[in-house]
């Protein structure tokens, strides 16, 4: 339905916007490449882990789309870093680490489509509900929810599939 | 030349036996033979030799002979032998006169009985030979025919010792039912007119039989029809009204019935469109409702993606203008092209995405129409189905109510037909009577042909008057006493003469004028050119000069027997048939003394009985 380019859905812009919108919630903390992509999911997909309505249909995760995720949120997250709407954290334990910059909020706060109320409500809930847990639990949800994608990123069977726009 | 038969001689063979044979002259042959001598059994030889069917008398003198051979010139096959064993059967004819086989000939076969179709008969050759193959008799009263047989002619060729002066005419043989038909040959002999051209009656004992046959078997169909009527039709007086109300019912029978049928026919027809329809509108709505799922989720989608990309849009336009804000904090050349690749790129998405709102927009407000469309369907569709299952529940309902109502009025229908055909049937059968009574009565009715309508049978005054003045030349040659007033009675079919009945004088006149009658036959038939066999055999003619102690038989003479025994007659006799000029063959066989010198005008054969030739037969 969208045209072919420059791509609109899931742009490095939009899961950009994704991703900052989470970061701005969860400030002050930071999150790695893997986490973000997590919770690229979870955002549009609340109403799978009790939380509310989702924001996009419930279209069954196929192999490969954390791969193709992991990448977007990558490329997403550098716009946004040159945006300067994302910072990094180095960190010596947890690695590369992502966090909101102060620039965010700002943009964040002028967002008034419903679309990005709706995204920014999700957000918080994800804030308050989900991000708090330990990167054990955080793992454990994902597995349990969001199924195979934990055997496919550790097993690394990267069947080369084409990714929904979800 | 007229055609005739020859007679030329008789011949008796055997094995070891020596022939006894007889000839013929050619015009007059006396056979003077004394009692027992063989005269009698010579003529019943020639019978037997025409085809007789009679045995020959087993006298003792024809011990050992087994064939007997009659030599004859015909006119058409000329000199021939007819041979025939004295114990009968077929004949053989050999050509010549001969009376042996003669080798390696074939003999034609001859069947002694009559057939007027086939040839390989006696009396067929001998009827073609004399001209009278083909002819018909009158045997009755009515006209009923029959062919001539060369047998029938038996009388006028042959006359025996009791026939010459028996008391009845000299052409019947005193057989009742024969005399029409011996009629009929004198007639034909003395007009050379045959019975073919009659047309016959019925006779009124056969028409009676037959119409008592005709009402018997016309009353048992009158019965047979009453008794079916009877049985079948107690009022026969309504008859023909039933049958016109029956007809007019069976025409509204039909027509209701027609009604009916297609009523049902339309029914049946509705419910099978509709046992069509119905599932076909379901699985449309089915359809349907599937689509209008579908497009329902596309709407949300389209609607999520609007909110999207509106968000996409804002976002781009919010980070546009911070970029923008964070152009200066950015200084090196290559972040800077970076910068405005991302602006660039920023500025793209934004454009796109209002694009894209806009596209999807119209996407959006097409599937609603559609939906709308798919909508306005479901609910027609959705009230179509019930209202169409509720009309094919009416229809089987209708359906049920209506077949025993077609069956109802067809069996009714079926009844009255039968009822009407009935009534037919009576009324066929009424008419079958009223034409079996009508005919009855024309059968009761029915007369027999009455004598007026009957054939004429009868000889013109004219011919019989003819005749009677050659019989009356005939008298006056041989110089019988009287007037010789001679007339033919029509109803004895026989002579008077002088005005008494031939058959009321005595034995010997009755011979005479007998002798006479076949004699002027004879000259009759030349006269007028007429067929006749052509040959005349007469035994014992002039009885009346018979010696009463020599012949006890034949008794005393009677006045007028005498009266003519007392005159010339008998040498009268002879010279008068020795004289005649015509072609005629006579063979008289008497035991009176023959005229002195008749020997030099006629052929003798003389059975002596004592010296010379004794007999017919050598002993």
């Amino acid at each position: 339905m969208s045209g072919a380019a420059p791509v609109l859905f899931n742009s490095p812009l939009e899961t950009g916007v994704r991703a900052i919108v989470v970061l701005n919630a969860a400030y002050p903390r930071a999150f790695d490449v893997t986490e973000i992509a997590w919770f690229d999911h979870l955002i549009v997909h609340t109403g799978d882990i009790g939380g509310p309505e989702s924001l996009h249909p419930d279209v069954p995760q196929r192999s490969g789309e954390l791969l193709v995720r992991r990448r977007l949120v990558e490329d997403s997250l550098l716009v946004m870093r040159r945006l300067h709407l994302v910072e990094f954290v180095p960190d010596g334990d947890a690695g590369l680490l992502y966090r909101a910059s102060e620039e965010a909020v700002g943009v964040i706060e002028l967002m008034r489509s419903p679309y990005s109320i709706a995204l920014r409500e999700r957000a918080e809930w994800l804030a308050s509900n989900v991000l708090s847990r330990s990167r054990p639990d955080l793992e454990h949800l994902v597995a349990e929810r969001i199924g195979r994608w934990r055997i496919e990123f550790h097993g690394g069977d990267y069947a080369g599939e084409t990714s929904t726009h979800v | 030349m007229s055609d005739r038969i020859v007679l030329r001689s008789l011949t008796f063979t055997g094995p070891d036996k020596v022939s006894a044979a007889l000839t013929f002259g050619d015009k007059l042959t006396l056979i003077w033979g004394a009692s027992n001598t063989g005269k009698s059994f010579t003529l019943k030889a020639l019978d037997f030799m025409f085809g007789g069917s009679k045995a020959l008398p087993d006298i003792n003198e024809r011990q050992g002979y087994d064939t007997a051979w009659l030599a004859l010139t015909l006119p058409k096959e000329g000199d021939v032998t007819l041979s025939r064993a004295l114990s009968g059967g077929a004949f053989s004819l050999h050509q010549g006169h001969v009376t042996a086989p003669v080798a390696g000939e074939n003999a034609r076969t001859l069947q002694p009985k009559h057939d007027a179709v086939a040839d390989g008969n006696l009396s067929a050759l001998l009827l073609t030979e004399v001209g009278l193959r083909g002819k018909e008799v009158a045997t009755n009263a009515f006209g009923q025919k029959r062919p001539l047989s060369f047998r029938d002619l038996g009388l006028i060729y042959l006359v025996d010792e009791t026939s010459i002066q028996i008391e009845r005419s000299p052409i019947e043989g005193g057989q009742r039912d024969a005399r029409t038909t011996e009629r009929s040959v004198f007639r034909l002999l003395l007009t050379g007119l045959d019975d073919s051209a009659l047309v016959a009656v019925e006779d009124p004992k056969t028409f009676n039989a037959a119409k008592q046959v005709r009402l018997e078997v016309v009353d048992d169909m009158i019965a047979e029809i009453e008794a079916a009527i009877e049985a079948e039709y107690p009022d026969t007086e309504d008859l023909e009204d039933q049958l016109n109300r029956l007809e007019s019912s069976i025409e509204g029978a039909s027509a209701s019935f027609a009604t009916l049928q297609t009523s049902i026919r339309g029914l049946m027809a509705e419910k099978q469109t509709l046992a069509r329809a119905i599932p076909d509108a379901s699985s449309r709505l089915d359809e349907v409702n599937l689509h209008i799922d579908r497009f329902e989720q596309l709407q949300e989608v389209y609607a999520s993606d609007i909110d999207r990309l509106e968000s996409l849009e804002e976002a781009g336009f919010l980070l546009g203008l911070s970029a923008e804000r964070q152009c200066p904090l950015c200084g090196a050349a290559p972040a800077a092209q970076v910068h405005a690749h991302d602006h660039q790129d920023i500025a793209l998405v934004r454009e796109a995405a209002l694009v894209e709102i806009a596209k999807i927009r119209r996407q959006s407000e097409d599937l609603a129409s559609t939906l709308a469309t798919l909508r306005d369907e479901q609910s027609l569709l959705g009230d179509e189905l019930p209202r169409l299952t509720d009309r094919l529940d009416k229809l089987e309902a209708d359906i049920a109510d209506l077949t025993p109502q077609v069956a109802q009025s067809q069996s009714d229908l079926g009844q009255i037909v039968a009822a009407r055909d009935q009534a037919r049937r009576g009324l066929a059968l009424l008419a079958q009577r009223d034409e079996l009574s009508r005919r009855r009565g024309g059968y009761e009715g029915a007369k027999a042909t009455p004598k007026a309508d009957r054939p004429v049978l009868a000889l013109a005054g004219s011919i019989t008057h003819e005749f009677a003045q050659i019989v009356s030349g005939v008298l006056e040659q041989w110089g019988f006493p009287g007037e010789h007033h001679v007339s033919f009675d029509d109803e004895t079919y026989d002579l008077k003469i002088d005005g008494k009945a031939r058959v009321a004088n005595g034995k010997g006149v009755r011979a005479v004028t007998h002798a006479a009658f076949k004699v002027a036959l004879l000259l009759f038939c030349r006269e007028k050119g007429l067929p006749h066999p052509g040959f005349l055999v007469l035994d014992t003619p002039l009885l009346t000069y018979r010696d009463p102690l020599k012949t006890p038989k034949f008794g005393e003479l009677e006045d007028d027997e005498r009266a003519l025994a007392a005159t010339s007659l008998k040498d009268r006799f002879f010279d008068h048939l020795a004289s005649l000029e015509i072609d005629a063959q006579f063979v008289i066989l008497e035991n009176v003394d023959p005229p002195t010198g008749l020997e030099t005008r006629a052929h003798l054969e003389v059975f002596s009985g004592g010296d010379g030739r004794r007999g017919l037969f050598p002993v």
